[in-house]
């Protein structure tokens, strides 16, 4: 406790010590401290009560964030005011620029104070919403470090998986392999699949409102996946060794996705279970371990070749199959490791066909 | 990390769940927006709990938006869903669509389900879902077989229930509330009562009930209200329902807010019911059909706020009001159109001993409102707060209003009237 020269009746309050990551000390009065979760338990484990024995606050805590913090304490802990005036507060303490308000954020669930997290991740927010992408990286800073290629990108099932990521830049690159291939080749326009236009769409829709680019987009995705689909019919019989019912399925796919009238899926839809396929085929996981080095966008550096030329097969049925429907996906997929886990379709295909009634609808359709 | 660089990217370096929590707290369709923001935004999206989709937002087609419900759900990686809304209210989606979001929000072990969806089919297995806690459903008017409730019903979490119904809420509505034991907050609109349907509210836990009917056939209906736990009671729309009061025992607030009332009667029984309200809140027109009886008395009425609006002037029932309720403190008037006040025959026993606030809000400065304020000044005793609130007067009318106040005379010397203009504010 402080010791004043004159004592007054109001400063015969406890004070507790607080200790920022650099190192500088001070007291705070305790009833305003305890407000703070993280700080309250530290209490009761008897720290703090000396300049001594400081409280160690958590590393994303500097002093002026924790000054607001402490500010926003002090005006809540005192339990008689109304909740007009609590709200009034808060909207008068959150005006503040971004960079603080992150800060404040991150010191705020450092501190395990879920009030002010919430009141500031709501503010942040609404600095969100509603804007564009663009917008977003401006107020925030945030580099613009996906590729167009990958922007377009359908979302897929994301995974920790390095091998789910692997595939997916390899797929990535194929596509735009083979749209370069196909710009050689004359194109005619063609009726829109609502295949197409379900991805095309929902990309658009991520991708942002801009009236004019998002139909540019949109019809060169169109373009795009017209383009795949007459490779997908010309295509010779697909060269994977393991994948023995790869070439009916391509034939059959191509008419199934002609004749879908209406469909509810979207392409991310199938992707779910391949997680737990690929997770299971644990010795391909030496094959894959050089995925640290990928994590940048060339990944042509650094691939065993042997792998590669694996890998592009793959890829090249990928590709193809982009527009495919589950069943024949995971039949695919599976076949990769077919002769390690056979019952490995069993336990999926329960899985299949109880997920969704448009898969019903997809069966029905191929008939 | 200096705070004195600018333009450093601290948003991204918020820890995953900071970040889910903030991308929670906005529609689902600019949550999966940030995924092109850059690496680190890909897929934070899909760790967001609440799954907001709404249309308020200009969207590209019926097809267009199922299918990003669809994408959503499936690429979600949530493993528990705190709130899942679905707020199309100018798109028809299609039923089995609906059903099977819903379904799949259940399975997500959803709190809070908020569905606005013209033409819908519930998935059964929301009528057992064991972690739901607040379910709001408003189909609009077209809601034909929506309510293939199954029985029975088990909502063992359930504590707020908001629904509307287009008719016959038994076969539904009532169905659902049985099955919910610890039911706290109930919202009940039946958007058209074409029978004599009873409806019986029998539940011990209630603490807050909202009943509205919005349109109905002229056949009366009884209400059996039998809740003893009953804080709020909020009844509005067209009273066309006999209101029978069993046990309202621990009601503390009341707002009554018809804009047709069929008989007076019934009015009068309603006033009955809720005499025990410590606060009652009216807005509701009795012009048309004047009251017969007189109101019974409030014995522990506080606060009275009572509003008028553009179709209903009611300036006739506050010196009942006054004169019904000798606790009265705070009395708070708003929007009174041009009527006239008519002076009680004697000073209600309120103004003498227990009104401090008065509170003349939105304001028009006619005759009447500077009669009762005459009356008022001219017989409250202690006034403590004394407000007037104007709006949408024009400068000059402010200013007779103000001097023609100024000019009545005060039973008390303290007191003092807070003016509130369009502009400024004065104490006079």
């Amino acid at each position: 406790m402080s010791e004043p020269d004159v004592i007054k009746p109001e400063m015969m309050r406890s004070y507790i010590w607080l200790q920022t990551a650099d190192g500088s000390i001070q007291q705070v009065e305790q009833e305003v401290a305890i407000f703070c979760p993280l700080i309250c338990h530290e209490i009761h484990a008897g720290m703090g009560s000396s300049k001594t024995y400081p409280i160690s606050l958590p590393a994303r805590v500097n002093p002026v964030t924790l000054s607001l913090i402490l500010d926003y304490c002090r005006f809540h802990q005192v339990p008689g005011r109304s909740n007009k005036e609590r709200k009034s507060f808060d909207e008068k303490f959150i005006r503040m620029d971004t960079n603080r308000l992150c800060e404040l954020t991150s010191a705020a669930d450092s501190l395990q104070l879920k009030p002010l997290v919430d009141l500031t991740s709501r503010a942040l927010a609404r600095m969100i919403e509603g804007k564009t992408p663009e917008e977003i990286r401006e107020t925030f800073h945030i580099p613009d470090d996906l590729t167009e290629e990958e922007k377009l990108e359908p979302l897929k099932n994301i995974t920790d998986d390095p091998r789910i990521r692997l595939l997916n830049r390899l797929y990535a690159r194929k596509r735009k392999e083979l749209k370069e291939k196909e710009k050689l080749k004359n194109v005619e326009v063609e009726a829109e699949h609502v295949d197409d236009r379900s991805v095309d769409e929902l990309l658009s829709f991520i991708n942002g409102e801009n009236g004019d680019s998002k139909e540019v987009k949109t019809v060169k995705n169109k373009k795009k996946n017209r383009r795949r689909k007459d490779q997908q019919k010309n295509a010779p019989v697909c060269t994977i060794s393991n994948s023995s019912a790869a070439p009916n399925n391509a034939i059959k796919e191509s008419n199934g996705i002609s004749s879908v009238g209406h469909d509810d899926r979207v392409k991310g839809h199938c992707l779910p279970n391949i997680n737990e396929l690929l997770k299971l085929q644990d010795s391909e996981d030496d094959r894959f371990g050089l995925e640290d080095e990928f994590d940048d966008c060339d990944i042509g550096d650094g691939i065993d070749p042997e792998i590669k030329e694996q890998i592009d097969r793959e890829v090249e049925d990928f590709a193809r199959r982009l527009n495919s429907d589950w069943p024949e996906r995971v039949q695919e997929l599976l076949s990769l490791g077919q002769e390690r886990r056979p019952s490995l379709y069993t336990v999926n295909g329960n899985g299949c066909s109880a997920r969704r009634s448009s898969s019903t609808g997809v069966e029905k359709h191929e008939k | 990390m200096s705070s004195t660089i600018e333009n450093v990217d601290r948003v991204s370096s918020l820890p995953e769940e900071v970040v889910s929590h903030i991308l929670s707290q906005m529609p689902m369709k600019f949550a999966v927006r940030t995924s092109i923001l850059s690496k680190r935004w890909r897929y934070s999206w899909t760790l967001v709990h609440n799954l907001d989709f709404d249309d308020f937002h200009p969207v590209y087609g019926l097809d267009c938006f199922s299918k990003f419900v669809d994408g959503v759900l499936e690429l979600c990686k949530t493993p528990e869903v705190i709130l899942f809304r679905l707020c199309f209210s100018e798109i028809w989606v299609r039923r089995s669509s609906a059903s099977k979001w819903i379904n799949e929000a259940v399975r997500l072990n959803v709190r809070e389900l908020d569905i606005q969806v013209i033409l819908l089919e519930l998935p059964i297995s929301l009528f057992t879902c064991k972690t739901l806690t607040k379910l709001r459903l408003d189909c609009g008017v077209f809601d034909l077989d929506v309510w293939n409730c199954p029985s029975p019903v088990a909502l063992p979490c359930l504590k707020t229930l908001d629904i509307a119904v287009s008719r016959e809420p038994s076969a539904s509505a009532f169905k659902l509330i049985h099955g919910c034991p610890v039911l706290e907050s109930l919202s009940l609109q039946v958007l058209w009562r074409n029978d004599e349907e009873e409806y019986n509210f029998n539940i011990p836990t209630l603490k807050r009930l909202r009943l509205i009917t919005m349109k109905c056939v002229s056949v009366i209906n009884k209400v059996v209200l039998n809740l003893p736990n009953l804080e709020y009671l909020f009844v509005g729309g067209i009273l066309c329902s006999l209101f029978v009061m069993v046990d309202l025992s621990s009601l503390v607030k009341a707002r009554v807010s018809y804009f047709e009332v069929r008989f007076s009667d019934m009015l009068v029984e309603l006033l009955k019911g809720i005499s025990g309200a410590k606060s009652i809140s009216w807005s509701t027109s009795t012009t048309d059909i004047p009251l017969d009886a007189p109101l019974p008395k409030f014995p522990n009425l506080k606060h009275l706020d009572y509003k008028g609006g553009r179709f209903w002037s009611g300036w006739p029932l506050i010196p009942q009001f006054l004169e019904s309720s000798s606790e009265l403190e705070d009395l708070r008037i708003e929007e009174l159109d041009e009527s006239c006040w008519i002076e009680p025959q004697s000073v209600p026993t309120c103004m003498l001993t227990n009104l401090k606030t008065i509170e003349l809000a939105k304001c028009k400065g006619n005759k009447c409102d500077v009669q009762f304020m005459e009356f008022v000044l001219g017989n409250v005793e202690d006034p403590k707060t004394v407000t007037i609130t104007c709006e949408r007067l024009r400068q000059n009318e402010e200013m007779r209003f103000c001097a023609e106040l100024l000019k009545l005379p005060r039973a008390s010397r303290h007191c003092e009237i807070h003016f509130v203009g369009t502009r400024s504010r004065t104490i006079i």
